[in-house]
């Protein structure tokens, strides 16, 4: 599907663009989102990206998927934005150390919606490289070879960032819910 | 027991639906605009690089033309006036004018991703 709409724009019709835009908006926004955690920097980088991949379509030579071509543009955009704005959260140096409680089970405590916000929330204060890994491979659902090809990331480096989200988000979670527990009980 | 950030599943499970969506209604219209002003802007600059090499080779054609009949009326007495001085000189200014041109023309038509 997305080469007809490749050909379509290549061949002069603009509208044909907005297929892409309806198609990957929501994804390449998240991944931005992860990286910049602030939404509208996140719809500038998702902006800027689309009208990179509008004037680099005639170069895209199907070696890979128009999807990993196009958010491995946005990665790069909210990268740039980030070392621009000089916006990298250091947060989780600190908050590495908290006490392990043990087994969270999240479902237990909030609810659906609650558990969303939550996630949300503990996804924000995890460095951006963490948070941008784990929103590939577990929000996303790509592969680690994917996400190699996307961020240019060594398959090493992409276990390690994955290992240390994990943990991040973890700790993350243990301490906003422990917060949750205490105004509950 | 295995703790929770070491177990796949539990993760996968935690962040499925954890989707973001676009909060900004008028993202997709103000996208679509900006891509068409961008189009329209490429489709200009090209039409400008045309209109700017048909220029380049008129310029061109008129400084050899120039060069030619100068070095022509040199030899007629009436236009004596012309020494061999001014005639160089107008051979080297031509010849770096177009030199100048044609390198910033090439730049430009090369590097069209700048546009």
């Amino acid at each position: 599907m997305d080469e007809l709409y490749i050909k379509k724009v290549l061949n002069g019709d603009i509208d044909a663009f907005r297929y892409f835009v309806h198609q990957y908006k929501d994804k390449a926004y998240t991944l931005a989102f992860s990286v910049l955690k602030n939404e509208f920097d996140a719809r500038d980088a998702v902006q800027e990206a689309y009208i990179i991949a509008f004037r680099k379509l005639g170069k895209f030579r199907g070696k890979s998927k128009f999807s990993t071509w196009f958010f491995r543009i946005v990665i790069n955009e909210s990268l740039k934005c980030l070392k621009k704005f000089g916006k990298e959260k250091n947060i989780t140096n600190a908050r590495t150390e908290t006490v392990d409680p043990g087994y969270i089970e999240i479902h237990d405590i909030v609810s659906r919606d609650q558990q969303k916000y939550y996630i949300d929330l503990a996804i924000q204060n995890i460095p951006s490289n963490e948070a941008l890994a784990l929103t590939l491979f577990y929000i996303e659902e790509y592969s680690v070879e994917e996400i190699r090809e996307m961020t240019g990331w060594t398959e090493s480096n992409v276990k390690v960032l994955l290992h240390r989200a994990r943990k991040s988000m973890y700790n993350e979670l243990n301490l906003l819910l422990s917060t949750e527990k205490k105004t509950l009980y | 027991m295995e703790k929770n950030y070491n177990n796949d599943r539990y993760f996968r499970e935690l962040l499925s639906g954890s989707t973001r969506e676009m909060p900004f209604s008028d993202f997709e219209d103000e996208l679509i605009a900006e891509i068409r002003m961008e189009h329209e802007k490429k489709h200009l600059f090209l039409r400008n690089i045309k209109l700017s090499w048909l220029f380049f080779i008129l310029g061109m054609l008129s400084g050899i033309a120039i060069v030619v009949v100068l070095s022509f009326f040199n030899d007629t007495p009436s236009f004596s006036f012309l020494s061999d001085n001014i005639l160089s000189a107008a051979i080297i200014f031509i010849c770096l004018a177009i030199l100048l041109f044609a390198e910033k023309l090439f730049k430009i038509s090369f590097m069209q991703d700048n546009y």
